[in-house]
């Protein structure tokens, strides 16, 4: 299982992000997880692809530490999930949200300095740590807007503004374009593409463009877990861009079905 | 009109009902943002329904078992803090439904209340005026109970106001930075709960809600942060509290429904304000 040349990112190959070594997880009697053997370099973006119910979110959720593995080994930043946790940023899926909710760009962006607020109010400095978060995502000017007048991009961009005031050494985004349209998608893949070779990425998508366009390497997850080199030959790109949906489907469902020669790009 | 304002300066009692009214007002702007931006209402009114229990088991322990320091007001918190206790506990850890839980709660309060009220004479007076409420029997120690109330609900809502308000949006992301998520909504319940308890006394059980509700409600529609939504909530309270006194004084009407009708008149008119408003705005 070869690793992305790192050379680009001035980074050691010693420098491992993520490292899951035999990694089980069950909910109660059935198994979502298992065998699952992976790592993660630091300064990579992987996209985790995989059909529904294949163990995406629970993946994202066990690297969290929100769920415990049952078996196996899984360190982040050498440590366990629920120590490295602050070292994270999360990107939660787009539409989890109360639209309704009264809260301001900059107020959301805030919510990646929690850690470091005692009582009371945010110190200056976290204020000024989340401007330069949405300035990062081009959201600085709308900072008091509330989030019901956002746009479904502007909201999402400020998501990412919030995992960026996190200070993050890996960012963790759960299908974050999901049920936003395209004109939308394209502002999302410029702000990623900023981000990629920054920090360590890792991204669950079903959209086959984001995966060309952000990811250094895929990794296929149904059950058990198989990474895929990229950046796609151009003939495959070709055969991606003239049928996205339908192929990452035939894809899937052969990979569920335990054929992966079709998920080799090169 | 005219009479209410002399008199007021004459009878204490009504000072003292006008103070309650005011300062209570605070309280239920705070409170009454979070409740209508969490959509926590029925869990307010669950609470404020199982508060009756609390009243008539204290009256019970104190006529039957002489147990003096046992008083209405301290069963009506003891029931509110308990239920808020319980439906969260459930709705965090039990996979029970958590309307259901919401519902038993409330008819349980109800029930309790009834039949110690069945065993302890001369208690039905004072159930009556915790079910239907009575602005018009508070006392200095009324006045007082408010305070002390509502300022433990201010200055924990002050200390934790941007932890609450993350926890309200996003409680797993507030867990993942390291804030104990749950103790947070547990916190959120605890003072819904008091706020119920000073909101029974004066307007009663079966229009607490609506007073908590409604002022939260209309202000929501024209602020898009939540101090805002505090600030004017606030603000509709003191003047449905003070309005609906007057009102009652003159007309000789109860005040609690006063109170009400006029906040839910208000609240229906905001929906055309607020349409015409987002028209001129398109």
């Amino acid at each position: 299982m070869a690793l992305v040349p790192l050379s680009r990112y001035h980074l050691g190959v010693s420098d491992v992000a993520i490292q899951c070594c035999d990694l089980s997880f069950a909910y109660t009697n059935s198994l979502v997880l298992e065998e699952v053997d992976f790592q993660v370099s630091q300064g990579e973006s992987l996209c985790v692809i995989g059909p529904n119910g294949g163990g995406k979110s629970t993946l994202l959720k066990l690297l969290l530490g929100l769920l415990s593995p049952q078996g196996g080994k899984l360190e982040i930043l050498g440590k366990s999930p629920s120590k490295a946790r602050r070292r994270l940023g999360y990107v939660p899926q787009a539409m989890r949200f109360d639209p309704l909710y009264p809260i301001t760009a900059i107020d959301i962006a805030l919510m990646g300095r929690l850690d470091r607020l005692g009582i009371g109010r945010f110190s200056k400095a976290c204020r000024e740590r989340a401007l330069e978060a949405l300035a990062q995502v081009e959201m600085a000017d709308l900072a008091q807007r509330p989030f019901s007048a956002l746009s479904g991009g502007q909201r999402q961009r400020v998501m990412i503004a919030r995992a960026l005031a996190c200070e993050p050494e890996i960012l963790l985004l759960d299908e974050p374009t999901a049920n936003i349209d395209l004109s939308i998608e394209a502002q999302f893949i410029d702000v990623l593409q900023k981000l990629r070779g920054q920090m360590t990425i890792l991204l669950v998508t079903h959209d086959l463009d984001i995966v060309s366009e952000i990811g250094d390497s895929t990794l296929c997850v149904n059950r058990r877990v198989h990474r895929h080199e990229l950046p796609l030959s151009g003939g495959v790109i070709r055969e991606i861009y003239s049928g996205t949906r339908r192929i990452e489907h035939d894809r899937e469902t052969r990979h569920s079905q335990g054929d992966h020669s079709s998920c080799s790009h090169d | 009109m005219t009479s209410f304002f002399r008199d007021l300066i004459e009878v204490p009692l009504l000072m003292y009902c006008l103070l309650a009214g005011i300062l209570s007002s605070f309280t239920f702007g705070v409170v009454g943002a979070f409740v209508v931006t969490r959509r926590i209402g029925y869990i307010a009114a669950a609470i404020a329904h199982s508060i009756l229990g609390g009243v008539g088991a204290a009256i019970y322990f104190q006529r039957k078992c002489g147990w003096e320091w046992c008083t209405a007001e301290l069963g009506a918190v003891v029931a509110a803090l308990l239920s808020a206790a319980i439906i969260g506990w459930v709705s965090l850890r039990v996979k029970e439904r958590e309307d259901t839980i919401i519902g038993a709660i409330w008819a349980f309060g109800m029930a309790v209340g009834m039949l110690f009220a069945q065993s302890t004479p001369g208690s039905g007076v004072i159930l009556e005026s915790y079910i239907f409420g009575n602005i018009l029997i508070t006392s200095v120690d009324d006045v007082i109970l408010t305070v002390v109330l509502g300022s433990i609900v201010l200055v924990v809502v002050a200390l934790f106001y941007h932890k609450l308000v993350a926890v309200c949006f996003d409680e797993e992301f507030a867990r993942l930075r390291g804030i104990s998520s749950d103790a947070y909504y547990l916190l959120l319940l605890g003072i819904t709960a008091v706020s119920m308890v000073m909101l029974v006394r004066l307007a009663g059980i079966i229009l607490a809600l609506a007073l908590i509700v409604l002022p939260a409600a209309t202000a929501s529609k024209f602020a898009g942060k939540m101090w805002t939504i505090i600030l004017i909530a606030i603000g509709l309270s003191m003047l449905y509290n003070v309005g609906g006194l007057a009102l009652s004084y003159e007309l000789e009407q109860p005040t609690g429904p006063l109170i009400v009708v006029v906040g839910a008149v208000v609240y229906g008119l905001s929906f055309l304000v607020a349409k015409r408003r987002v028209r001129k705005g398109g």
